[in-house]
């Protein structure tokens, strides 16, 4: 490519095949700056950016760009005809370039097109009043511009605002894996990792690519010490998977990575945590009633606090039961208690009458409604590895943690006692006794 | 004293659809159906039970879409060209149909029906906005908002700041439009999820609603089931429960009421049905049939055979309609009042566009409501949630639960195999805006327009209404084709603010073209 190409060329249209061909910082130069910075580019940049220039360079000889926006409905008018114009004849005529400039060519363009499109036809004298009338008589059969702060647009430059706009991506490639809720049962998750990734952790190896999903209810994650790990086997294609939700009530972070022949693990990453609805009614029975007038604004509040107002607060739900996390600093929360039991009474009702609840010292943690007469099952998990013992009869856990007892209720049978013995040999105790 | 009371709520949204640059849009009429068939009906009954004295209680939601094309310059002026249409065609059908005593009564009905259409909107300036703020000062109207382009919150919650702004620009353009700041929400598909009601509490909000499971399987148990707001746990704001009951009544296809067999069928329009040649003019440009708005025919029966559509008649069942639903919440008022130690509140929404567009006796049937609530009964009580709120400021903590309205009470209609592909790249759009947002805090000039634009860009690729119509299987082109291109044109914006390089021509076209929120500030994203 010569110079000479170049320099031919205005400096609106080297602007423009600078913008195309991605050379940075060009804006503020002047057309001789433009020229040899562009010159440089292109012969730096090989073969192929010197074709892909030519082209443009061909393709802007066709097309001169257009000017920056006129304000005006005549010059609007103009501006549709002329889109319209460049679409009958599949490209755009020189002339239109010219009519910005002089009027004479103006009239040109607005009057007929087969003078524009031929630029044959012998110029006759100017006929002002002719031009006008001609002008407001074609505006009847344009489509109606569009006014916009300030500005007036031909519908038909509006509609090419897509034009030169890029496909979104299939992916972004930033690693990231996203847990969504969907409903109780399942959860939704997607994934982002780029083919570097990919083969680094274990796609070079033959490794097979899965998905943990850990169940870290009530628990700080650190990495692995999940109530239970389910997994699921991935395509190496996939980048979006269902997950059937394991229990109602719980909290997930699902994990990807490579597993290798020889059992070992390559993780690329977790996601974010998630918890799926709860799907059923709340065996949680605490009725606080507060007043907020509503006349009077809410109180704004720090995430943690409770809220004081006019005497009432609103409690928050750590303060109502002390449920530490399992690997949080305090002491850990050892088991937990899976109830599966709906019951959809009348509101308000008197149906729900005597509760179930689990003491710690004086203090209530949970409360069940009390439903049935006689024996009541508990199911829960806790920590594999640790002991459970009811009324010093030892419950069987099993090794994921899961556990299963039944005890009599009634007025022979008002209280149990349970209690948990970790590995540490920590010793946590409750009562669970009939309560209304 | 009244034993219950009863707050209808009508939700009336649509998806903000202008199309400058195209002289014709079949997907505006989606707007324009909506004015001729409920909206304008819906002002009508209002006006009329004013002038007679009624004192009704409505809650609406406007969305913001719905305020923006409401007020924009330009859709008034194709809906007022729509609309002169309607009248010219209901014009000829007139003179048509003169030798068929019933078809010629139906035309002329309509004619009437349209010129009393016309004559409002011309009366009002083209302003409904300001008739439905006139309700609203004087008490019968209760106006909430919506989010800001109806977006689906549970599905864009990995970034909070995406919420608070679908939630901040609602209130604002709620605010410029209606002079007031809203304190009430009606939640996009009734789409909840905890820690919600915290974002809403920012922004002044006081109450919102969630479906009848939101409040069932709040924790703690809620005492009185849906029959009494929650107040959210940590923030205070009131959720309201859906009433299933009152729900199932008119929205049901089989047993709901707008499928009796005297209303008005909508499937069999002239549009369709009248010869191409005479129907020409008032279907779609390139000769494709669309729906007219004006229909001769009443359901009948399942069959496809229809008998002729009888005004009279169906207005009288509509009469009666609204005399059964009155009695239904009479006796559940009076069961639940037995039950409850305080007086059961129910709620019942609907899409505001079911009366009228898809029930064309909706309206009438509304009307009657109201008039027999006031004046028939002592059971219930008409009222709106914030009247409820202020009467009776104590109420339950609880947390409600993350639900929607839609299919099988969650999210699966809009995070499917059809349109769970968007979310990777909305997320990532709503990444971008916090971070340009945070990157150019105090933006002036060029660089604010840009970030301006590229929040309504945004904004307007979450519309929840594009997942709905793209799981939903019709239009689906057009919906996929709106999502991809505001998050294309998004994209630009921000790679050009990342380049430094501001194409003020492009952008100028643009900000034509999506103008929603004149405004709009992008600091919502800080």
């Amino acid at each position: 490519m010569k110079v000479q190409d170049l320099t031919k060329m205005k400096k609106s249209e080297l602007l423009v095949i600078a913008k195309k061909l991605g050379v940075k910082g060009f804006s503020r130069l002047t057309k001789k700056e433009l020229v040899m910075k562009l010159f440089d580019f292109v012969n730096e940049g090989g073969k192929a950016l010197q074709k892909k220039t030519r082209e443009l360079i061909n393709k802007i000889k066709i097309n001169p760009p257009r000017k920056r926006r006129r304000t005006g409905l005549i010059k609007a008018v103009n501006k549709i005809k002329d889109s319209k114009d460049s679409k009958k004849s599949g490209k755009k005529v020189e002339s239109s370039k010219k009519v910005e400039s002089s009027p004479k060519s103006k009239k040109s363009t607005s009057t007929s097109q087969k003078s524009e499109v031929g630029n044959q036809e012998p110029a006759n004298t100017i006929d002002n009043e002719a031009k006008a009338r001609t002008q407001i008589e074609s505006m009847r059969y344009m489509e109606t511009p569009v006014f916009a702060n300030g500005n007036a647009f031909s519908p038909a430059e509006l509609r090419e605002i897509d034009e030169d706009l890029p496909d979104l991506p299939l992916g972004y490639g930033d690693d990231e894996i996203h847990l969504m809720s969907r409903d109780p049962q399942w959860m939704f998750c997607y994934w982002d990792i780029c083919d570097e990734t990919r083969q680094k952790l274990g796609k070079s190896d033959g490794a097979q690519i899965y998905m943990k999903l850990h169940d870290i209810t009530n628990i700080e994650f650190n990495g692995s010490n999940s109530w239970s790990i389910h997994q699921f086997i991935l395509n190496e294609t996939a980048r979006w998977w269902y997950i059937p939700v394991p229990g109602k009530g719980k909290s997930f972070i699902s994990e990807i990575g490579y597993l290798h022949d020889d059992g070992s693990w390559n993780s690329i990453g977790f996601s974010n945590p998630a918890s799926p609805p709860p799907g059923k009614q709340s065996s949680w029975v605490h009725d606080v009633f507060i007043t907020l007038p509503f006349d009077k604004p809410l109180p704004l509040f720090a995430e943690d606090k409770e809220i004081n107002w006019l005497g009432s607060s609103i409690p928050s739900r750590e303060g109502l039961f002390n449920l530490p996390k399992r690997g949080s600093e305090r002491s850990p929360a050892p088991f937990e208690l899976q109830s599966d039991r709906v019951n959809l009474s009348s509101p308000g009702m008197a149906s729900v009458s005597s509760y179930i609840s689990f003491q710690e010292g004086e203090k209530v943690v949970n409360k069940i409604p009390f439903m049935e007469s006689d024996n009541v099952t508990f199911k829960g998990i806790t920590s594999p590895g640790t002991e459970m013992f009811i009324n010093e009869d030892k419950i069987t856990v099993q090794k994921d943690g899961s556990f299963i007892f039944t005890v009599p209720f009634g007025e022979k049978h008002p209280a149990h006692k349970l209690y948990t013995l970790d590995d540490n040999g920590h010793k946590n105790e409750w009562t669970i006794t009939l309560s209304d | 004293m009244p034993k219950g009371y009863l707050a209808l709520l009508l939700h009336a949204h649509l998806p903000f659809v202008r199309h400058p640059e195209y002289s014709n849009f079949l997907e505006e009429d989606w707007l324009f159906e909506a004015i001729t068939e409920t909206y304008i009906p819906l002002l009508l009954a209002y006006n009329r039970m004013r002038n007679d004295g009624v004192p009704f209680k409505v809650t609406m939601s406007l969305t913001p879409p719905l305020l923006c094309m409401l007020g924009d310059d330009i859709l008034q002026k194709r809906y007022d060209r729509h609309l002169n249409k309607l009248v010219e065609l209901a014009e000829k059908e007139v003179k048509r149909t003169n030798t068929n005593g019933h078809l010629n009564y139906l035309a002329q009905y309509y004619l009437d029906h349209f010129n009393e259409l016309r004559g409002f909107w011309n009366g009002c300036n083209h302003d409904l906005i300001s008739e439905f703020r006139k309700f609203m000062e004087i008490g019968n109207l209760d106006i909430i908002t919506c989010g800001a382009t109806h977006g689906y919150l549970p599905l864009m919650k990995r970034n909070p700041k995406a919420v608070n702004a679908q939630i901040k620009v609602a209130v604002d353009t709620h605010e410029q439009f209606l002079g007031v700041k809203p304190k009430g929400i009606w939640l996009p598909e009734c789409a909840f999820y905890e820690g919600l009601d915290k974002i809403l509490a920012k922004n002044g909000l006081r109450y919102f609603v969630v479906d009848t499971h939101g409040i069932l399987f709040a924790h703690p148990r809620p005492k009185y089931q849906n029959y009494a707001p929650l107040f959210c746990n940590g923030s205070g704001v009131a959720a309201f429960g859906r009433d299933l009951e009152t729900s199932v009544q008119v929205w049901s296809k089989d047993s709901g009421y707008p499928g009796d067999p005297d209303y008005r069928e909508f499937y069999r329009d002239i549009g369709y049905d009248l010869e191409l040649d005479y129907i020409k003019p008032y279907i779609q440009p390139n000769g494709e049939r669309k729906n007219t708005g004006i229909k001769y025919h009443r359901i009948t029966g399942k069959g496809g055979h229809k008998e002729l559509y009888d005004p009279y008649w169906a207005r009288e069942k509509a009469a009666m309609h609204s005399a059964n639903f009155m009695y239904n919440r009479e006796k559940q008022i009076e069961f639940l009042s037995h039950k409850m130690d305080r007086e059961p509140f129910i709620l019942a929404p609907y899409d505001a566009e079911l009366f009228g567009h898809w029930w064309f006796e909706g309206p009438q049937w509304i009307e009657f409501l109201f008039r027999k609530s006031v004046y028939d009964q002592n059971t219930y009580e008409l009222t709106h949630m914030r009247d409820y709120l202020s009467n009776n400021p104590v109420q339950q903590v609880s947390s409600p639960a993350e639900s929607s309205w839609g299919n099988a009470g969650y999210h699966e209609f809009w995070l499917s195999d059809s349109n769970g592909w968007i979310y990777r790249h909305l997320h990532k759009a709503a990444d971008r805006m916090t971070e340009m947002a945070n990157k150019y805090p105090d933006a002036y000039d060029l660089y604010k327009r840009v970030l301006d634009q590229m929040a309504r860009e945004l904004l307007l690729a979450q519309s929840s209404d594009w997942a709905f119509i793209i799981k939903s299987d019709t239009m689906v082109e057009y919906a996929r084709k709106r999502t991809v291109n505001h998050l294309r044109r998004f994209t630009r914006f921000y790679n050009e603010l990342q380049s430094g390089q501001i194409d003020e021509d492009w952008l100028n076209k643009v900000e034509a073209v999506d103008n929603i929120f004149p405004q709009i500030d992008y600091k919502a994203y800080l």
